[in-house]
């Protein structure tokens, strides 16, 4: 396998007693790209998601994570070998602090070289919480929440940043500020990210690789020029299909 | 807010340190019996308070803790009963505790079905005290003797002396909270509280959850198996009584009104209602429980965090008023 890939899936199969929510996927995300998964509601995207974190294990196929097949690994072990995931509603520690909850994910980090207070002080810059940093995570607005998730993910080290819905709740600044965070990451900081999203500005201005999932089975795939002059894709949001 | 932290423990153990120069008899023999209750308070307020897991088994670590201590002097009364008696009695509390906690931690056992495997544990405690008489004696219970301590050939504690046994118990209730307090700062009190407010991002952040709230219930469980043995001792005599869901509960309560998020609310607390408890029962031996379930039920419904939680309000709003 080529080494600029850090993710690939094979035949990737997911059947929930009989319903078939990802069908015979076959995807390669390369290293420091940003991905993004769209399609219709009930496509599949966060059963691919889940997949890939390990909060679901497929029904067929290969999960290939740096040349290691990782199927059958739990949630605990992958997050230990890089791969953080943003659930779809925000999940922090309401009760704790936004510096707390930092602090709760950098505890995980085992590279010692790392200035704990540096590291800290560097994500908070980030994801712009500087001055909410003693502010209660459930006082902080929904974009903040989320911002301050995708922040837990940094505290990680991960590589491979799962973001399931990012800009739900945004207004239009925190979207477009969103979006520069998440070019960032990938462009300065080596992270590798995959993202279900449904705000087509935001998918434009990410400049992404575009995956279009349809029923469960891979639709399209390119650029978001070439996807948004695809007939077919218009028609399956727009329910014309024939 | 540290400083002010400091000062409560001071105060508190000071104030108890004073008890057997200012009063003598009874007040000095009994008292120790409430700190030990505090201190079996306290092991559960460290799970409950940090990692929000409620155990109705307290009981059970602390009975099997009396017993083992009793048994360990009574078929080896050559060892030197102290140091190695508290020891094994600390490690069979955490393991038994830890054995317990891992298989349905592991199992991914939660919240009420927690709850109900504990108290079968405090059930199941108290049947073993009952049936296995030969051993423990049955509902008559295990006749404990009172510990002695030597450094060398010096008895430090003779058999019998309330005063010292009293210092000894409140010496080493201040050091398990003094150890448990130290936990709670490290990064082990860091990762449970996760554990209590998010366990799934604590999974999705690589954390092994369950190996965290297997190694605290083992500690909780040992703090408990370690007071009840120092409680066999000091009253001579273990019974199934502390063994049984009655038990079990009244530790909840104790916890509950005294503030589970706060170690030291929990040990005053454990002192105060288990002593307002028996006071109560002897003064209206039909209502005292009627008057304790009330306290609960207000406490709970008013003041989540209990009395620690009262007292924090209280200083909080002197601040406010002092800006």
């Amino acid at each position: 396998m080529k080494n600029n890939i850090l993710l690939e899936v094979v035949n990737l199969t997911k059947s929930f007693q009989g319903f078939v929510a990802n069908e015979d996927l076959n995807l390669k995300f390369k290293k420091n790209e940003i991905n993004c998964i769209i399609g219709p509601n009930g496509a599949g995207k966060t059963t691919f998601i889940s997949l890939i974190s390990g909060h679901l294990y497929p029904t067929k196929g290969e999960i290939i994570y740096k040349n290691m097949l990782i199927n059958n690994l739990d949630v605990v072990t992958r997050a230990n070998l890089g791969i953080a995931r943003k659930f779809q509603t925000p999940s922090v520690f309401s009760n704790l602090t936004v510096l707390e909850n930092l602090e709760l994910s950098i505890l995980k980090n085992k590279n010692k070289n790392v200035n704990l207070h540096d590291k800290l002080e560097w994500t908070l810059d980030l994801i712009k919480l500087e001055n909410e940093r003693n502010t209660l995570s459930q006082n902080l607005s929904h974009g903040q929440r989320q911002w301050l998730e995708i922040g837990l993910l940094l505290g990680m080290d991960a590589e491979l940043l799962l973001i399931d819905e990012p800009t739900a709740g945004m207004t239009e600044a925190e979207t477009a500020a969103t979006a520069n965070l998440i070019k960032d990451l990938a462009n300065n900081y080596k992270k590798t990210i995959i993202i279900i999203e449904h705000d087509i500005a935001f998918i434009k201005n990410l400049n992404a690789n575009i995956i279009v999932l349809h029923l469960g089975k891979l639709f399209a795939t390119g650029t978001y020029d070439q996807i948004s002059n695809n007939k077919e894709v218009k028609d399956i949001y727009l329910g014309n299909e024939k | 807010m540290f400083k002010k932290k400091n000062l409560n423990i001071i105060t508190i153990f000071f104030l108890l340190s004073v008890v057997p120069i200012l009063f003598k008899g009874y007040v000095v023999f009994v008292l120790p019996q409430y700190i030990l209750f505090g201190l079996l308070a306290m092991s559960l307020a460290f799970i409950w308070g940090n990692a929000g897991i409620l155990s109705f088994g307290q009981a059970s670590f602390f009975a099997i803790g009396g017993y083992a201590f009793g048994l360990l002097i009574k078929f080896f009364p050559g060892i030197n009963h102290f140091f190695i008696g508290v020891i094994l009695v600390i490690a069979i509390g955490f393991l038994i505790a830890a054995i317990t906690g891992y298989f349905l931690f592991s199992a991914g056992v939660k919240a009420t079905y927690f709850v109900l495997a504990t108290l079968a544990l405090s059930i199941l405690t108290e049947q073993l005290a009952v049936t296995k008489s030969n051993f423990t004696g049955g509902w008559n219970g295990l006749f404990v003797d009172r510990i002695n301590i030597y450094l060398g050939e010096i008895n430090l504690l003779e058999l019998g002396g309330d005063v010292k046994i009293f210092y000894l118990i409140l010496f080493i209730s201040l050091i398990v909270y003094l150890f448990l307090n130290y936990l709670e700062t490290q990064k082990i009190g860091k990762v449970l509280r996760g554990i209590r407010e998010n366990e799934d991002r604590m999974l999705a952040l690589g954390f092994n959850t369950s190996f965290y709230k297997t190694i605290a219930f083992g500690i909780s469980g040992s703090v408990a198996a370690l007071a009840g043995a120092l409680y066999a001792t000091h009253a001579n005599f273990i019974s199934p009584s502390v063994a049984g869901v009655l038990f079990s509960t009244e530790v909840v309560v104790w916890v509950a009104i005294g503030g589970r998020y706060s170690l030291l609310g929990a040990f005053i607390g454990g002192i105060i209602v288990s002593f307002l408890s028996n006071y109560l029962s002897t003064l209206t031996p039909q209502y005292w429980q009627l008057f304790l379930g009330i306290v609960f039920i207000i406490t709970i419904i008013f003041f989540k965090d209990g009395l620690a939680g009262i007292f924090n309000q209280k200083i909080k709003f002197k601040k406010l008023d002092e800006k």
